[in-house]
């Protein structure tokens, strides 16, 4: 895969996130400031490696899981910015004032909904919180009955999946397919995992649609993760 | 600003019931934050559908139909604006 190739996924990955309809050539020709000719060749290739696809109702591209992949990964080798960003420091402004450790956990997770409009979840203690349900079913991805089978599928095997599985990275990223409590769901997982006074292994996070901005809610999930531990782990 | 509010799905049976349910899913508190817990508001929605399941002769294909014109209705008109429609309607 040439570079050229991944900055066109890149694009499409943060242009769908922005404005959720598929992506055309003949805006990533001007981002790039080539032919749309030359962007649909790259778009075909890309499509043929299985990093976008077309959906029947249009002529642009979206992301397939494999796609949001490869940019996750990406984004994982970029440097960290060293200062905090406006997100960043309202989290650490809720986290810091939250008082008692339950009403902390709760403040940054009703924080992170706030700022990345998705389902909010944290563990305290035995207890899964979650806030901002609403904010799922207001995408368009998950405006219809079916979904809500799903969802409340997911939502049950999202605590027993939690405790067993542990995941052990201070950041871990399921996108889609990979997502392990709803397969199908069409749903990305970002939790954090940080130490508090409740458990080695507590956890914050986010679920919504696998369209997402992943470098802001990274960034958001992994700062509410280390803000936590700042303030509860001893 | 005048709204214009398309009333007629409020007609199709099944389908108030379906939008309170919605509507109350979408509802959010001074904070703005929801007033539901997503597992109560998961519950409500599938009471909801289970009750125009029962209630009305639906294909399973107009039911999905009133379930996400239901849910796109609450979330981008709240209950309060189309209690004032009606008032409207009806004055």
């Amino acid at each position: 895969m040439t570079t050229r190739q991944q900055q066109i996924l890149s694009a499409i990955v943060e242009q769908y996130a922005e404005v959720a309809a598929p992506v055309g050539s003949s805006l990533l020709a001007k981002v790039f400031g080539v032919s749309s000719a030359t962007i649909r060749a790259e778009m075909a290739e890309l499509e043929h490696l299985g990093y976008i696809m077309q959906p029947h109702t249009s002529a642009g591209r979206v992301p397939t899981d494999k796609g949001y992949r490869l940019y996750v990964n990406n984004l994982g080798k970029e440097e960290e910015t060293p200062s905090e960003n406006r997100g960043e420091r309202a989290l650490t402004a809720r986290v810091s004032g939250g008082g008692l450790p339950e009403r902390t956990i709760r403040n940054a997770v009703d924080t992170l909904v706030e700022l990345t409009h998705n389902l909010g979840l944290a563990t305290i203690g035995p207890q899964l919180y979650m806030s901002g349900l609403s904010n799922l079913f207001g995408q368009p991805e998950f405006m219809s009955g079916a979904q809500v089978q799903q969802v409340a599928r997911l939502l049950d095997n999202l605590e027993p999946w939690l405790y067993e599985a542990a995941p052990n990275q201070p950041l871990n990223v399921y996108i889609g397919q990979e997502n392990p409590i709803g397969r199908s769901a069409g749903c990305s997982l970002i939790i954090s995992r940080f130490r508090s006074s409740y458990s080695d292994h507590s956890y914050i996070g986010v679920l919504g649609p696998t369209r997402q901005s992943y470098r802001d809610v990274m960034t958001l999930v992994r700062h509410a993760g280390e803000a936590l531990e700042g303030a509860l782990y001893e | 600003m005048n709204r214009v509010i398309d009333s007629r799905f409020f007609d199709q049976p099944g389908f108030p019931v379906l939008y309170c349910a919605w509507a109350e899913v979408f509802d959010k508190n001074e904070k703005g934050a929801d007033v539901l817990e997503p597992n109560h508001a998961l519950a409500r929605l599938s009471e909801a559908a289970d009750q125009v399941k029962s209630e009305e002769s639906l294909s399973p294909e107009a039911l999905a139909t009133l379930e996400r014109v239901a849910c796109l209705y609450a979330r981008d008109m709240p209950l309060q604006l189309v209690m004032e429609a009606e008032e409207a309607l009806y004055a």
